[in-house]
This record gives structure tokens, sequence and C-alpha cells, in this order.
């Protein structure tokens, strides 16, 4: 037969006031049985005998009581919501970004709080306008929460991004640039570009093809037709006036006609005339070497003299007529003479600055570049090259394996023709 | 001893021997200035050094770590800055988490024998705040002693002030306080922890995806960095950025790392970032990196470390040499450019002018050695001491090529791959095991198997390696969490993501020294389940790990010019085609496991795999034991267990007893060596 289990005995006074002390000291609320173990050391008592005073103190009004979907109720003599609401505004206020509520509980920790609970908190004062609610910037991710308006924030950061754009971009380069601290849609930042555009600070430059999204820059059209004209010659050798136009896509003849006369009357390019089977004007950052259009001249004036002296004409006659001819032509002879020096007459000292302006301060310059815009026959340039690096002005850089490259890419690489390639040069006197 | 041996600086943490100040004086003097800008602006900025291979760059890194090391306690008045070298042998995913790793090792290392860079930020947010006068660090130790809970107010008024999330202002009081250091530590580099050592830290940890980990790296970086603050700059190195490469030409690996550099210019406002790469490598990193990070990299230029014109190799030999005493030095032939001969001076800069260091000190060391062999001779014989040891060799070119009277360079191979198998070996840990798999591995699979392709798939961000043969593709995942929740939240979203079948073989790799605990019943079915859809299970050993992390770190150092044999430049090529020749079979069968090429991996694994965790989590709390004992742990009959020892006799070994014992294969290991 089963025994009858005995009622239980109300908790004494001193219980009830040991019980009260200990919640009030609590740092959160808490459950019956979480209770009766703190008190267990001085006051014998049960879950089962707690619970009814627990919720006679909550109907009174003494505590207040927490119920949980999952759990059993849990009790504190303070408000939890109003004291999470004011560590949570008091959080937002300190915040340097919008923050979701699960962040916002890690920042007002010991108090606990769940993350529906924070969520319906925020949502409370985003109703009484106190804060402001922001998408995520996943699809997966949790709204966020902030006191301030990041229009004026966003404003702000695509103009500073802007400003320090070094070629021409579209909205949507400069989304990704940003440093605002909630991503910005790509339509928020066209329409401060817009805007930017209509007050005169940046300038439209058109898209790289006709289905390209429209541009933006500090610079306008023309700055970036010059930049790109220059680019291609110093990077790929003299360029014809088809193959320049391709490199400054977006814009129309007129502007390109316009950029190429600017840089022509600031001496930043040279016209270089026809050669041999090219009908075709090139342009070059440095006048033209004239020694391929006076070959056939050479030619012919080798024969000439050949004849001449063996029809016994004296030398000395033939050189008086020969300097009278290129005087004709517009070569004085007062001035200095070539010297002997076998160095092509090229400075590759300046054109290393000239292609590299981290060069004087150290930079690398390639082979490979410097060789394009020096126009040298390779042996000339090798030797060139060498010469400096003896004479202490150039530090060559050796390549380790070059043996496995191809030999176009060594041909690129100046040698020694004793095995050694070197990939590139440092100015020494710097 | 020879002055002319060390050639090679292997870690700007090393002492440094001699050093002629003004070799790359310039660049020297770029990086200080770049500190200075970086105090001054408190904007972030970058640096780029470049320079062939045995240019000195690791020499100079030494030499700014070495000037940057506080010479005195901190105080306030005085400016100090935090250095951190960070040599890239990993993979491009993981480079954030390689990134906080050796900042962390670094910041606890102790400078110069006294306190941990660690311990001078926390001086100087003190120094900020604190309002008594005199000796920070005897006022350190007074609070220490003898007021904690003031100490504690004033950790919390820099922890508000810096606005420190919890974990981090956590983490700060643990350091000033001095406790749970090791955890810490851990916590601190990544490593993932043991539920009981979180609590006991009162640290969280959410380990997440592969992609999310390294985001909580870069940010864990990022805070790092703000809480040392703008008047402590950091210099941030970057070494040996080729190794980065997963094969020849890779385009991603300098692409992530120029986002990372990037960030850390952008991020941050007090950081001096300095990269350093071989000259050859440099067109390729500024074509491959995106412009806007490149710009960045060097937005304190770009700048040359030259080789050595004929003054300075003097003063290198000059400064070698004086390392001998006066009595030494009487004995030393006083011709300038000793130990080579003038004519063969001379003939060094014929050429172009110059020679790299570790070139000279190379000849000039096997000049000393031939030199110190004669001496030796004569003074036995009674002869005088030669002035020039044998007549030399032309040194004309730079890449290794072999001489009869050089050892040859495969002697060379065997020795560095067997030292290094025996370093990797004796500093192994399990923490860095995904480390040495997920940068290791596709190395080692372009060796073996070379027609197998590394491919990506962003869909599986749990898979860290995907191989693409003609059969399929091979998945790998990385299962060496210590904390059972992450390792159990890791298997179960890697079961979904093997579910959708883009993968037609799933290869998860443990690490025997970190098994499933024994209350880690989900884990141990989530592997179960896995198995059971056909994934294999496996557990290198650490003679494999070792000798994978051997390999990694020789293919990097070859790839950044840091593997030389008689002062030459040794090629990855040449490297990699010794290796093929002299792979372990430790090493051939982790491949053919991975890829399937063999039954081995498929025929032990499904059934045996809970046995073999079970046995690893007995072994770790009691390393030898009887065998009869651990029947009864496991609740197998002994012969089963007898049968699972002899099946692994990689992991397990049984003496025959009575009584027999069981022990683990790498106790039997490292008791035999």
């Amino acid at each position: 037969m089963a025994t009858k289990k005995a009622p239980l005995l109300p908790p004494s006074a001193e219980t009830r006031e040991a019980l009260l002390q200990i919640i009030r000291s609590s740092q959160e609320p808490l459950a019956a049985k979480a209770l009766a173990t703190l008190l267990a050391d001085a006051h014998t008592v049960s879950e089962a005998q707690l619970t009814p005073l627990l919720e006679e103190l909550a109907t009174t009004g003494v505590l207040q009581k927490y119920s949980a979907a999952k759990g059993k109720p849990r009790y504190w003599d303070r408000d939890l919501r109003t004291l999470a609401r004011a560590s949570i505004l008091q959080a937002i206020q300190t915040a340097s970004a919008p923050l979701t509520a699960k962040e916002l509980i890690g920042k007002i920790l010991p108090l606990k709080v769940s993350e529906a609970e924070a969520t319906e908190i925020l949502q409370a004062e985003v109703a009484g306008k106190s804060l402001l609610i922001f998408p995520p910037a996943k699809a997966t991710g949790k709204p966020l929460y902030w006191d301030r308006d990041l229009r004026t924030l966003g404003r702000t950061a695509v103009l500073e991004a802007a400003q320090q754009a070094d070629e021409p971009f579209t909205a949507k380069d400069l989304t990704g640039r940003l440093k605002a601290p909630l991503k910005l849609a790509e339509a928020d930042v066209a329409a401060v570009l817009d805007e930017s555009v209509a007050a005169g600070t940046l300038h439209p430059i058109p898209g790289t093809t006709a289905k390209s999204k429209p541009r933006f820059w500090t610079h306008d059209v023309l700055e970036l037709g010059c930049r790109a004209t220059l680019r291609a010659i110093n990077t790929k050798g003299p360029q014809t006036l088809a193959n320049l136009k391709k490199e400054m896509k977006g814009l129309n003849d007129k502007q390109i006609q316009h950029v190429i006369s600017s840089l022509q009357a600031k001496s930043e390019i040279a016209v270089h005339p026809p050669l041999g089977s090219t009908k075709h004007e090139v342009y070059g950052t440095r006048p033209p070497a004239p020694a391929p259009y006076l070959k056939d001249v050479g030619t012919q004036l080798n024969k000439v003299v050949t004849l001449l002296k063996s029809a016994r004409v004296p030398v000395e006659e033939l050189r008086r007529v020969l300097v009278q001819l290129l005087e004709e032509a517009g070569i004085s002879f007062g001035g200095n003479s070539v010297p002997a020096n076998s160095l092509p007459a090229v400075d590759l000292v300046s054109l290393i600055k000239r292609i590299e302006p981290g060069a004087e301060r150290g930079a690398l310059v390639g082979a490979r570049d410097l060789r394009r815009v020096a126009q040298l026959a390779k042996p000339d340039f090798d030797h060139a090259v060498l010469e400096l690096a003896r004479q202490g002005q150039l530090s060559l850089h050796r390549h380790d394996y070059a043996t496995s490259l191809s030999q176009v890419e060594r041909d690129e690489l100046v040698t020694d023709g004793d095995g050694t390639f070197y990939v590139g040069m440092a100015l020494r006197s710097r | 001893m020879n002055p002319f041996r060390s050639g090679i600086v292997a870690s700007p943490w090393e002492s440094t021997v001699v050093d002629v100040n003004t070799i790359h004086h310039e660049v020297f003097e770029q990086c200080l200035q770049g500190i200075q800008q970086v105090r001054a602006t408190q904007r972030s900025a970058g640096l780029l050094i470049h320079g062939e291979a045995g240019s000195g760059k690791t020499h100079l890194l030494r030499r700014l770590r070495s000037h940057l090391a506080p010479q005195a306690p901190s105080a306030t008045d005085r400016d100090e800055c935090l250095y951190v070298w960070v040599r890239l042998q990993t993979s491009p995913r993981m480079i954030w988490r390689t990134l906080r790793r050796t900042l962390v090792d670094d910041w606890f290392r102790p400078v110069s024998g006294m306190n941990s860079q660690f311990q001078r930020i926390l001086f100087h947010r003190f120094a900020e705040i604190r309002t008594a006068e005199g000796d920070l660090e005897r006022w350190y130790d007074y609070m220490l002693e003898n007021d904690r809970p003031g100490l504690k107010d004033l950790l919390d008024r820099i922890a508000d002030a810096l606005d420190l999330d919890r974990n981090t202002a956590v983490a700060f009081e643990h350091i000033a306080f001095g406790r749970h250091v090791r955890d810490l530590r851990a916590w601190l580099s990544g490593d993932s922890l043991p539920e009981a050592a979180l609590v006991r830290m009162d640290l969280a940890q959410d380990e997440g995806t592969d992609e999310e980990r390294e985001d909580q790296s870069r940010q864990i970086v990022l805070m790092l960095c703000r809480l040392a603050g703008n008047g402590l700059p950091i210099v941030i190195s970057f070494d040996q950025v080729e190794a980065l490469q997963m094969s020849p030409g890779d385009r991603d690996a300098l692409f992530s790392f120029g986002q990372v550099t990037s960030t850390l210019h952008d991020s941050t406002t007090n950081v001096l970032i300095v990269s350093c790469v071989q000259s050859v490598f440099v067109a390729e990193l500024r074509d491959h990196a995106r412009r806007a990070d490149y710009d960045r990299m060097t937005s304190l230029g770009a700048w040359s470390l030259d080789p050595l014109n004929r003054d300075q190799a003097l003063q290198l030999i000059q400064a070698r040499l004086s390392q001998f005493s006066d009595a030494e030095m009487s004995k030393i032939p006083t011709t300038a450019g000793w130990p080579l001969a003038p004519a063969a001076f001379d003939e060094l800069f014929a050429k172009d002018g110059s020679i790299p260091p570790r070139q000279l000190l190379s000849l000039c060391a096997e000049r000393f050695e031939a030199w110190l062999k004669q001496s030796r001779k004569n003074a036995t014989s009674g002869n005088a001491v030669p002035s020039d040891p044998t007549p030399e060799t032309s040194p004309t070119t730079n890449a290794v090529e072999e001489s009869p009277a050089r050892p040859a360079v495969a002697t060379f191979f065997k020795e560095k791959w067997a030292a290094a198998i025996e370093e990797k070996h004796a500093s192994s840990t399990p923490e860095r095991t995904e480390e040495i798999i997920r940068h290791g591995l596709p190395m080692l699979v372009r060796l073996v198997a070379a027609e197998t392709k590394l491919v990506t798939d962003d869909l599986l961000p749990d898979v860290s390696l995907v191989f693409e043969t003609e059969s399929g593709r091979t998945g790998i995942s990385l299962c060496t969490q210590a904390n059972m929740n992450s390792l159990s939240a890791r298997l179960k979203r890697l079961k979904t993501q093997f579910s959708t079948e883009r993968l037609q073989r799933l290869v998860v790799i443990r690490d025997s020294r970190i098994p499933i605990s024994a209350t880690a019943k989900k884990s141990q079915q989530l592997l179960d389940e896995l198995e059971q859809q056909q994934a294999v299970v496996l557990h290198p050993t650490m003679e494999v790990l070792a000798a994978l992390d051997a390999l990694r770190d020789l293919l990097s150092d070859a790839k950044s010019g840091n593997l030389s044999w008689h002062g030459g430049t040794i090629l990855p090529q040449t490297l990699e085609e010794w290796l093929v020749g002299n792979l372990t079979d430790g090493l051939r069968d982790l491949v053919d496991q991975v890829l399937g090429n063999n039954s081995k991996a498929a025929g032990k694994g499904a059934s045996d795999t809970r046995d073999v965790e079970a046995l690893n989590t007995l072994l770790a709390t009691r390393p030898v034991l009887q065998l009869d004992e651990a029947a009864e742990a496991l609740n197998r009959p002994i012969e089963t267990v007898t049968s699972l020892a002899e099946r692994y006799p990689d992991q397990f070994r049984v003496l025959n007893g009575p009584p027999a014992t069981l022990f683990r294969a790498e106790e039997a290991a490292s008791q035999h060596s």
C-alpha cells in the first residue's frame, strides 16, 4: 500500500527574508530550483515549498515573474525589460556602427536577455522612431539597429572614396570600396555621384562600351585620354592613332584629336613619320630614332661614294661636298662632334625615371618594360644596361631560373651572353 | 669556426651575429621613416622590399626587429613599436588565420629577455590613464601584488574606452593578471579548445565554417591592432609571399594576399606593412594583385635590396673576420678580400659590378674551409701557414650546377630532408595539422599525381580542398577540433553538404591526438553516419604529418629563393624532381588513401573508425596500459583489440606479455629515436 505524502509546510518568515535577500542581490532572474539550492546552506527548503511563496510574491507585485516557452518560470525583483532597454540603448549610443540584436546582447552582459526579447525591445524603439533599422548586409543576415542616419555617413564615405580614386569608376566599383559602417546599395551610391556631377565636383566619364555603365572621376575625359595615351606608349612603345583610339574608349573623335594636340603642344608626345612599308604615322614619347629613316640614303651614298672613289675623286673633295650637302639639309657641323663612345644615344637612366616614378626611390624596373620603351636592338640594349651596371649607376637583379622560361620570355631579359640573365634593374645613385 | 658559414637568416627573431649597417642602409632607414609616418599620421602604410634570392631580405628584417626591440623598461616618454613576422607558408585561404597565430605567438614571445609584447601593450595602455608617477613596471608589480581590484578597475576603464568586445576585454584581463596563459594563447591563436577550458576562462568560441573562421581571424587581428593603439605602431612583415602560390602562376594566391594587405591598410591606423618578395616575382605580384591593393602595399614605395658592390663586399668580409680574436687574426693574411684571392675577388665584379651577399659568403666559406684544412695540415708537418688555399674556380653563375669537387646536390637534399622531418616531428602539435594538410597536401598531390587538379567549390564551405580527377571530385575536410560541440556542428554541416552529391568522394581527416571524447556521443554518431554515406575517415600519423610539413617547408623555401647550395639558389623544379623519387611510403600512401587509388583505406575504414577513436581516447589519458584493461574499457573482446592494433600498426602497438601491453605507435617511435 502506498504511503500518503505529508502536506508541505510553508517556508518560515526567516527563510522568506533570506529568499528576498538572495533575489535582490542576484544579477538575473532565477528559477525556484536555483533559489532552493542557494538557500540550501542555512535553510532546508525544497523547490515545491518555494514555488507557492514565489507565486504569492509575484501576485502581490513584490517580484516579477518571467515565464518562458521552455523551462520553468524565473523570478526577480526588477523589471528585466526596463533594464535591458536602458542597457541596449546605451550600447547603441556608444556603438561605432549599426549592430544586430545578437551583437547588442553581447554588449550588455552580464545582463542576460534572449535574442527574441532584445529584438522585441528594438522593434518597439524603431516603432517609436528613437532607433533606425537597417537591412542586413547578406540575405541570410539579421537586421541592424542604430541611432544615426546612415545616409549622411554614406554620402561622406562615397565622396571620400571618389576623391581617392586614381582612375574612373562606376557606381558599382565605388560601392565595393566604401568604408561606410553599413553596405550601401549601388543605386544609393549612384544617386550621390549624380548629385556631385550636377554640382561640378565630379566629371561624367562615358563607359568603355555602349552597354557599360556610366563612370565618374575627379578629372575630366580629356585628362583620362592623356593618361591612357601616355600609358599605352610607355608600356607598348610608339603607337598608331588607330591603336591609341582603342586605348581611349568612350572618347569621340573630336576629344581624341584634342588629347593628341594638347600632348604634342606640351612636347609629351612626338609624331614619327611613316617608315618602310608602314603607311601610318606613329606617336612616341620621344622623337623618332633617325637611323632607320636614313638607311636607304646611306645605302645609296655608299654606292655613289664607292663609284666616285673608283673614278679617283679625292677623298677630301668628297668630304667637302658631303658636308656641304648635310649643312644644306640643316645639319650644322659647327657644334660638338658625336662622341666616340660606343653606347647608343639613349639616356636609359632618364628613361627609367620616366617609366617608373618610384625608380628614384628604389623601385625595380623590369627589363622587358625598359627594353620596349628604349627601342634599341637587343645586343645594344643589353650592352648599354650592363655597362651602366659596371659604372655603378644601376644594380642588376638576376633571374635564378631563366632556363625554365620560354625563348621569347628569355629574350625580354637582359643577358651577359654567358648564361646569366637579369630580370630588372634599380637605380643605385638615388 | 668558419665565420662565413651562416649565410642564411632563417628568421628575424634569430639573434644578430654580424651586421654591416651601411649595407642596405637606405632601405632600413625607409622602414624607420615609415614607422614614424604611421605614428605621426595615425594612418597605416605599406612598403614593398624586393631583391634577388640571397640579397638579404630576412637579414634586413632581423636588423629592423632588433632595432625595434625595447632597450629599457617601458616608459611613457619613449617611442616603442611592436613587431610581427609572418612567413607565408600557408594556404591562400588561411592567410588571416596564419597572421593571427603568428601575431599572437610573436606577442607572447619575451623580447630581449624582458616582457612580452602583450605586456608592453598593457603598460602603454596603463600609462595613458594611471595617475601615479614613477616606474611603470614596478608600479604594475605593486598593483598586481597589493591592489588587484584597483588594477581590475583600470582594465575596465581601458576596455570601455576602446569599446572592446566582451571576449577581447576578458582576454586582456587574463593577460594582465597572468591567468590561464596556455589556454589563453591557444584561444587568441584561434585553436579549438575543449568546452571546459572555455568555461574556465569565461570566453566564447564560435568556430563556424571555413570562411567564417577566416573572417573571425580577420576581426581578431584588427581588434588586437586596435588594442595596441596609435601610441604603439606595429610592423607586420610578410616574408616568402611566393610560397602562397599553390602552383606556378597561381593568381588567386596573390589576389588574396593583396586583399589582406589592403584590409590591414584601410582598417587599422597603426600598422606598417612590409612585404618582401624576390625581384623576379615583383611583376607577377603587380599584375595579379588588384591595382588598388598593390597601391596600398606600396603606399610608401617599392624598394630594391641591391646586390653588393665592391666596397660593400669588402666591408662584409671584414666584418665577418672581425669575429676573431687578435691572436687568431694575426694568423690570417691581410690581403683585401681574403679568403678570396685578389684576382678572383676582382672577377666577381667584372660582369655587372655586383654580387649577392649570400653568394659572396658561400664562396668565402668554401675558401676559408680550404685554408683552414691546409693550415692544420701544415701545422702538423711544420710548414708555414698558407695565404691562399687552393686554386679557385670561377664563380660566374648564381644557379646551382653540379661540380665534381662538391658533394652531389642529391646528398644535400637527403640531409636537408631528413633534418626537416626530424625537426617537424619534434615540434608537431595537433593545432598545426589543418595548416599542414591544407598547404602541403596540394603540393604533394601535384608531385605524385600531376594530372589531378585542385579546384574550389563555394557551395561546400566545410570542404577545405577539392581534387578533381577523371573519375570525379574528392573533397577533404579537416575535422580536428578539440571542442566537441564545434566538431559536431562541422560534421553535421558536412553531412548535408556531402548529400548534395557535388563530390564523388569525401575524406574526413582527423588527428588521433585529439580523439572524440567518451561523452561526445553526437559527434561519434555523425561520424558513423558520414561513413554510412561512404565518406572515408583518415587519421594520418605523426610521421606522415611531419614529412608533409617538411615537404611544404622545403618547397616554400625553394619557391622564395631561400634554399641555397654553395651560394646558388636551388630551383623549385630541381627539388620537386628529387622529391618525386624520395618520398616516404607514408606520404605516397596518404595520396593513395586521399584519392582512393587503393583499397587499403576503404578496406579498413568503415567499421573501424569508432573503435580507433575510442582507443585513441583511452590512450590519450593512459598512454600505456595492459591489453585486458583496454579491452574492458572499450567493452570489446581482447582479440578484437589485438586485431585492431594489428590492422593499424602506424597508430597502435602491442607488446606481448605477460602481461600483454598496448601503447601508442608514436610513443614507440619517440622512445626508439
